[in-house]
């Protein structure tokens, strides 16, 4: 039939199925190079149906719609991205292929590839170079990555933390993202922001969602330059900045919240057990709800985002979708219904992803979202696990991807998957809903997804650069490298008998892949990095109550511990916010500064000397191995927007979650029993990240901001004045960011801190020997 | 209850200079204006709440 083959660009039709009425469109099965056969096309009795309506039944099918008219639409869809689409322009001779694993740690995989357990890896390394990569300060993800994407320092992108404050109000946010409300509309001599319909408030315009990063990245260079760049589920780039020019497709990751806007996503809880319904959650991240079970049935409501479009609400409540659990009486099988949804499940079993509906003005504005379920108990007790609502990739609406219908091109080909970064729910284990089995089941299907995304990329790369990202490699590691040893106060003994090698077991997985990319392109420049490395996070340190024992910062009247940003400002000098970030409370910067700018270095030398005289009281050691001067440590006109001072713990420590946003715990320093056991936010040059090439490295010490620079010189691209890394393959003579420093601290003096990482009970943190 | 607020002359001219440009029909409007609107916008942003809840999804956040 002529015109098919335009429809399957790039694949081999291999069967054109009947036509069995007039204006239906035949069904096509055609392969694709790297791709298993799928069928492209829908008729009365097919079963695959157009995946925007319902469920996609096969990760395989890909429907058209019966109206002609649409067929141009939908094979541009199929063909990809609107943007340089075709084979041609998503075509370079030169092949640069990135593998980014979070937080995969150099001395452990020195450690397995010295007992034959990574070959892969070992072979790259005897190929190319096998080297420690120099991290950001703080080791910190979205810190880490912009580094990389940039090649410029937090100076220069503006991220500094997870958690940034704003100087004007002291209120803490995050740094993956800024909202920007819209400008109102200037009508009749009035600015009108929204129009009153029917009971809501529609906004005559858009509130938009940027990207905190205020540095380009290195694809936007390549593709300018003509480079086709393909970035598959890139951390710290929510939401994707567009690149012009040659072809290019992006995904988001890191900083990707769910549909309620949190980041990490919130799950749902719903159970019948009193106990659990007494107890509650201990932190945060999740919603339990107690239901009751009446006749085998329960009724209950999902919980979506707040519905900001009501009229005249002071507190706007958010939008609900009833559904209801129907329990077999006597088997562990349920029921589990809503909108048009029905989905059966046996006890410890998941669903697929399924859509859910949010109706925020009736006929104007509606949220598709996706969920998964885990039935976690049925009898004698209900207990229903809800994923965090995930933006559904099916729909264009939200922004995740770049262009705009990619998402849907990539879950039309694998299935749906998790959008919201840090999917992995570690929050569900630490509130103890899900145990470390359950937990690895959930983080497995996230793996899963990503090795099907894997794949789908290797079958798309058709050279010019791509980088493909894991996040897996970290989460799993905060919640399982502490069990590694024995001894940590989060981890028993069984625990640590039980899953020692779960590390290590994943570390295997991460070669294989790595062998896969090798295979399949064996000539192409292969880089493995990570952000950071990993050691373990035993002893929490709550760094408000420290500032207040020392008499720097001073707690509101009436005294809440809890209570986030609870300071008298007014007596207050020093206040933390963020995991690392210590700031003055400087006259003239902060919303009630008292710190006159004379004084400014004084009080931060001084609390510099006392952090690194700091001792633990249970073992004696150093609490503090650096502290980091940020108008030293950061170049760019963004730096003093950051931390004045940057805490780098000793490894072993960490910078409690309470002390981050601003509150005031009792005690300074205490054991941490949470499951999250471990943590790289610590002094920078303790958990360096790798770097696996397979040409070899041509200096010592290659860091995160060279990654940018050596990808473009590869390419013949220009590096911009504002990256300060080497071309660390080819030789670069371009000073290095080191240098910069070294020239600036031989005029200021030696960097103090203090020697050694020994942890609390003279234990060594794992893998990091003096 | 009314309560008087001294400021030095260099401020009061600048703000006088202000208020006319701005086309308020008297300093004390203007003064009144921009006390409120700045007694506001650090009360919307001391009580947000929401932002708080939205990052304690963070596994980093224990």
């Amino acid at each position: 039939m002529p015109g098919l083959r335009r429809l399957v660009p790039g694949g081999t039709v291999t069967d054109v199925g009947s036509v069995r009425s007039a204006g239906e469109l035949p069904v096509v099965t055609a392969r694709w190079p790297g791709m298993k056969t799928i069928h492209v096309g829908c008729g009365p009795d097919r079963p695959c149906v157009c995946p925007r309506r319902r469920d996609i039944a096969s990760s395989r099918r890909v429907c058209l719609p019966r109206a002609t008219g649409l067929l141009v639409a939908w094979a541009a869809a199929l063909c990809g991205p609107s943007a340089g689409c075709s084979e041609e322009e998503a075509t370079h001779a030169m092949k640069v292929i990135v593998l980014g694993f979070d937080g995969l740690d150099p001395a452990l995989c020195e450690e397995l590839m010295a007992a034959g357990r990574l070959p892969h890896l070992s072979a790259l390394a005897r190929r190319g170079s096998f080297k420690r990569l120099g991290t950001s300060v703080p080791p910190q993800s979205p810190v880490a990555w912009s580094n990389l994407m940039t090649g410029t320092d937090s100076g220069q992108h503006g991220v500094f933390d997870f958690i940034h404050r704003d100087p004007t109000t002291a209120a803490p946010f995050s740094s993956a993202a800024v909202e920007v409300p819209p400008e109102p509309l200037p009508i009749v001599g009035s600015r009108v922001d929204s129009v009153p319909a029917f009971g809501y408030e529609l906004p005559v315009r858009p509130t938009t969602i940027k990207p905190n990063r205020h540095s380009r990245a290195f694809w936007e260079y390549l593709t300018e330059a003509g480079v086709p760049a393909h970035v598959f589920r890139m951390p710290a780039n929510y939401p994707p900045t567009a690149s012009a020019g040659a072809h290019f497709c992006c995904l988001s990751d890191m900083g990707t919240v769910d549909v309620v806007n949190s980041q990490g996503g919130t799950f749902s809880y719903y159970t019948s057990d009193p106990a659990e319904q007494e107890s509650g959650l201990t932190t945060e991240g999740g919603v339990l709800y107690g239901v009751t079970v009446h006749d085998d049935r329960v009724d209950g409501q999902w919980t979506g985002p707040v519905n900001e479009y009501v009229a005249g609400a002071g507190s706007p409540e958010p939008v609900r979708v009833a559904f209801v659990l129907r329990r077999d009486p006597s088997e562990d099988v349920v029921t589990v219904e809503w909108q048009d949804q029905t989905v059966l499940l046996r006890e410890g079993e998941w669903s697929e992803w399924r859509p859910v509906t949010f109706e925020l003005v009736p006929y104007v504005t509606t949220l598709r979202a996706m969920v998964r379920l885990y039935m976690k108990e049925v009898h004698p007790q209900v207990k229903l696990y809800v994923s965090p609502f995930n933006m559904d990739p099916q729909e264009e609406s939200w922004e995740i991807d770049r262009p705009k219908n990619w998402s849907r091109h990539v879950s039309d080909a694998i299935g749906r998957y998790y959008t919201q970064g840090l999917a992995e729910n570690t929050k569900a284990l630490s509130n103890r809903i899900f145990t470390r089995d359950e937990f690895l089941r959930q983080s497995e299907i996230v793996f899963q997804e990503r090795l099907r995304l894997f794949d789908f990329a290797m079958g798309h790369y058709r050279g010019g650069l791509l980088f493909f990202y894991f996040g897996t490699t970290d989460l799993v590691g905060h919640m399982f490298w502490g069990a590694q040893r024995a001894g940590h106060p989060g981890v028993t003994d069984e625990e640590h008998q039980r899953y020692g090698q779960v590390m290590a077991e994943l570390y295997e997985r991460v070669d294989e892949i790595v062998g896969r990319a090798v295979e399949r392109f064996p000539d192409a420049l292969l880089m493995v990095v990570s952000d950071h490395g990993f050691c373990d996070y035993r002893r929490s340190v709550h760094l408000n109550t420290w500032l207040q024992q020392n008499g720097y910062a001073v707690m509101n009247n009436p005294p809440d511990r809890k209570a986030s940003m609870n300071f008298d400002f007014l007596q207050t000098r020093a206040y933390g916010v963020g995991l690392n970030g210590l700031y003055i409370n400087l006259a003239g910067r902060e919303r009630m500064g008292v710190v006159d700018s004379a004084y400014r270095q004084s009080v931060i030398d001084e609390i510099t000397a006392k952090l690194l005289a700091f001792r633990d009281p249970k073992s004696g050691g150093a609490v503090v191995k650096t502290v980091y001067d940020g108008r030293r440590q950061y170049h760019g006109p963004l730096r003093d927007a950051g931390p004045d001072l940057i805490v780098g713990y000793m490894a072993g420590y960490r910078g409690s979650g309470e002390s981050a946003m601003g509150a005031f715990p009792k005690a300074v320093i205490e054991d941490n029993t949470d499951a999250w056991g471990a943590d790289h936010c610590v002094a920078a040059d303790q958990v360096p990240g790798v770097l696996f090439s397979s040409e070899r490295v041509r200096v010592d010490e290659p860091d995160l901001l060279d990654i940018a620079p050596t990808l473009l010189a590869r390419f013949g691209v220009a590096a911009p004045g504002q990256m300060t890394g080497r071309d660390f393959l080819g030789g670069s003579l371009a000073l290095s960011i080191d240098e910069h420093r070294k020239t600036e601290m031989a005029s200021v003096g030696p960097l103090r801190g203090n020697q050694g990482n020994t942890m609390p009970d003279g234990v060594k943190c794992y893998g990091h020997e003096d | 209850m009314a309560t008087k607020i001294k400021i030095d002359s260099h401020l009061h001219d600048r703000v006088r200079a202000a208020s006319e440009a701005a086309g308020y029909a008297s300093v004390e409007e203007f003064v009144m204006h921009v006390l409120e609107k700045e007694v506001s916008r650090l009360a919307e942003a001391g009580d947000d709440a929401g932002v708080i809840d939205r990052l304690k999804g963070l596994g980093y956040l224990e």
